[in-house]
């Protein structure tokens, strides 16, 4: 969690295979710890515990991710670079791979089965690279990045409340059954999931039941290990996100605090006992004050538009091991009329009805709104700066989703986006050509395979954003 | 001066019966006052106290009329100590009074770190003044009481320091409400060691408290068929009809309050010979009918009662 990279990385292969055809021209530098000529990757020097060797890699052609098998390889006496090849575990880092006038970073996870190979895992720009340029890292957190800590608490306690259930009195859902490959019927057209894409695995969380359990602690398969990951969903906030389930390199679960901060979701995780404010995406409490957990992107919009977005889409059910009367919605006219289940800060500020759904961005101290009704028809997409970050917002009244994201991608260029109508998941294109889709990844055009950096944003009730960020302006 | 008693009756229920067409749900995790308001008929200089101790459990987990698995293991309970007196001011006027105090706990046994908590303060107060025009002599078979008064939130409503607690676990209530009282006694003998007993209290919560938060309308009404085995002992039964409104925040009904209970209530009496009476009653639910999706509400409930007249 919170763990910064040098510099900003990527996952497209093509990108790095572009890169390393460039190689061509450039001789293998003996002095580097790493070369790349044609298709063979020479590690001039790899510390395996205490041994040194030097190693042949080829890349194995059309493999996706990008993957290397053995050549040769070969012992070293000892150490003679300042700053080698390292294989931890099944990870071998390379520290720097020269590349025409710049210089990346590459990581490779090592897999035995099928076969001995390395697979492609990260990579991204040395900043110190001749010519290099950083794009910076998105400023983590929601609001002041120096709270202070009164009471064991980084935030104010005055809207702070026991919600009534007590912890874990609304249970998460620790097992979670996904229906693969659901019929278009299996949901009401209209409701609306979470949706979640993760390398091949794309699954949909549907709202009629995280308004029972509000957490998921799933696991998502990615290269071959199974990493846990959290969903959850605030009901009386509308607000739904997604955090990487490990806490200081140990998995981590989180269960319901049946705590509200602002009417929100306060959840705990099971390894400390924090708590984590969901809105502010931050523990607020406890051993892990402060922290920030690892993002990923989700997606809410209805289970129509997720269908059409991704058919093969798996999705959430209602066999949860508790007898919960799915059925029904819990909070009775709750989310469509202006009721306040809790007090909350600058209640009576209604410039929108207080549950109107917005996708928000929180840039430093800016913050800013895009009411997704006021989308229209169709996609609708915007090329603005908030705060310091140019940012693209791409959203749909009618198909109901929103997603913001930086506009500066990771040579440091800044793209100009166009809404793309009729072709979800493909929301929009930009001045180089390439088209992107919901999850903002390159899917056609120079940049394939590229994601746009992810930004402070998520949907939630105007009423919860406008609690817990004053001074928010509306995009009209 | 029947006809007036009755018209005065009348005039109690058309106060309480708008309310019933507009009636929502309830939690019904508050504090119950009125099995612990001392009602007996006084005359003047008369005084009673009463200190009754209720424990009551609010786990049953239920939609609607059907009660559901708890997989939680939620349980949740108060137990309320009530001081309350009644004192005749005439023959015909009394002043009822109570004071409570309130703990409240809550322990949800499936919970990773074993969550319990508990709450404790001084709960709301009631004053009432009764007005009694129909007393059971050996001429009249019949006992009218009428009676008005308020809810007063001195008690405890912050609980929980710098997390509050939710507003049932609350010792007391923030907020006042208005109560109004009717009780009818009808002798089926002339030395009325079997009577019935039919009573209505309805408390009306139209205040919010410093949380904008105001509790619901509530109307209990019972009948209770009272046996009088000897001079000591009698026993008791009844039922017993509670009909609560939703709760509402800044006037917006509060989600999950408010429904409908029908309960059994026994009751055992003794007297003895120095003017100390021992009560022991309960409440076993029959049906409900919650409003909402889902709502905890009381499993059972029990008081032991003593009361002492001067």
């Amino acid at each position: 969690m919170n763990q910064a990279k040098p510099v900003s990385s990527g996952r497209s292969p093509i990108i790095l295979l572009a890169a390393l055809l460039a190689m061509f021209r450039i001789p293998a530098a003996l002095a580097q710890a790493a070369t790349l000529d044609n298709d063979i990757l020479t590690l001039h020097e790899l510390k395996v515990d205490s041994q040194y060797f030097v190693v042949e890699l080829q890349m194995i052609p059309s493999s996706e991710p990008l993957a290397f098998s053995l050549v040769d390889f070969a012992e070293l006496s000892g150490p003679s670079l300042e700053n080698p090849n390292l294989l931890t575990g099944n990870l071998l880092e390379i520290p720097a791979i020269p590349i025409g006038e710049l210089s990346y970073w590459v990581k490779l996870r090592l897999q035995e089965e099928p076969g001995l190979q390395l697979i492609l895992e990260d990579f991204g720009l040395n900043a110190d690279a001749p010519g290099g340029c950083v794009r910076p890292e998105p400023d983590a957190s929601h609001g002041s990045n120096n709270p202070q800590v009164v009471n064991g608490f980084s935030v104010s306690t005055e809207f702070l409340f026991d919600g009534g259930p007590g912890q874990d009195g609304i249970p998460s859902i620790d097992g979670p059954v996904f229906e693969g490959l659901p019929n278009k019927g299996a949901l009401d057209p209209d409701q609306l999931v979470v949706g979640v894409k993760m390398g091949d695995t794309v699954r949909a969380y549907p709202h009629y039941v995280l308004d029972w359990h509000e957490i998921v602690n799933d696991r998502y398969s990615l290269n071959g290990e199974a990493v846990r990951h959290t969903l959850s969903y605030c009901p009386l906030t509308g607000s739904a996100m997604m955090w990487k389930g490990d806490l200081d390199g140990q998995p981590v679960e989180f269960g319901v605090s049946g705590l509200l901060l602002n009417s929100n979701l306060i959840l705990y995780d099971r390894n400390t006992g924090s708590l984590w404010s969901q809105m502010l995406e931050q523990s607020i409490n406890g051993p892990s004050i402060l922290t920030i957990p690892e993002r990923v992107q989700v997606i809410e919009t209805t289970w129509e538009t997720w269908r059409i977005m991704y058919p093969q889409s798996e999705l959430l059910t209602s066999f949860t091991g508790y007898d919960r009367p799915y059925e029904t919605y819990p909070y009775g006219n709750f989310r469509t009329s202006e009721a306040l289940r809790f007090p909350v800060e600058n209640s009576d500020d209604r410039r929108l009805p207080r549950k109107d759904r917005v996708v928000g961005i929180n840039v430093g101290d800016t913050s800013r709104v895009y009411p997704i009704k006021n989308f229209g028809n169709g996609v609708t997409v915007i090329n603005e700066k908030v705060g310091d970050t140019d940012v693209v917002v791409v959203g749909s009244g009618n198909s109901n989703f929103g997603a913001v994201y930086s506009r500066q991608i990771e040579d440091c260029s800044t793209l100009e986006f166009s809404a793309v109508a009729d072709q979800l998941p493909v929301v929009m294109s930009d001045n180089e050509g390439n088209q992107w889709d919901i999850f903002g990844v390159a899917v056609s055009g120079p940049r394939i395979g590229q994601s746009l950096q992810k930004t402070n944003s998520y949907i939630a009730y105007w009423y919860a954003w406008t609690a817990f960020f004053a001074g928010t302006t509306i995009w009209e | 001066m029947m006809t007036q008693t009755y018209r005065l009756a009348a005039l109690l229920l058309l106060m309480v019966l708008p309310d019933l067409a507009l009636a929502a749900t309830c939690s019904c995790a508050g504090t119950p006052l009125m099995g612990a308001l001392n009602t007996s008929t006084t005359e003047q200089g008369d005084l009673y106290f009463s200190l009754t101790s209720e424990f009551h459990e609010i786990s049953d987990l239920v939609q609607g009329r059907k009660q559901i698995d708890d997989e939680t293991g939620r349980e949740r309970s108060s137990l309320s100590q009530a001081l309350a007196f009644s004192y005749g001011l005439s023959d015909r006027w009394a002043l009822s009074g109570l004071f409570t105090y309130i703990e409240h706990e809550r322990e949800v046994r499936s919970s990773f770190f074993g969550s319990k908590q508990r709450t404790s303060g001084l709960g709301d107060s009631v004053l009432m003044l009764r007005y009694t025009p129909l007393y059971i002599t050996p001429f009249s078979r019949h006992e009218l009481s009428l009676g008005m008064g308020a809810r007063l939130p001195i008690g405890k409503d912050d609980a929980g320091g710098l997390i509050r607690f939710s507003e049932d676990m609350q010792p007391g209530t923030g907020a006042a409400g208005a109560i109004l009282w009717g009780q009818h006694r009808l002798a089926f003998n002339q030395a009325a060691t079997r009577t019935l007993t039919s009573s209505i209290f309805y408390t009306r919560n139209n205040w919010e408290n410093e949380r904008d938060y105001a509790f619901g309308h509530q109307l209990v009404a019972g009948v209770d068929f009272i046996q009088n085995l000897n001079t000591r002992f009698s026993y008791a039964a009844g039922l017993r009809y509670q009909h609560t409104t939703s709760d509402r925040r800044l006037g917006f009904e509060v989600p999950n309050t408010g429904g409908q209970w029908l309960d059994f209530t026994p009751a055992f009496n003794y007297s003895l010979d120095n003017g100390l009476d021992i009560n022991l009653s309960g409440r076993i639910p029959l049906d409900r009918k919650l409003d909402g999706a889902i709502q905890f509400t009381t499993s059972y409930s029990y008081a032991l009662s003593l009361t002492y007249g001067f």
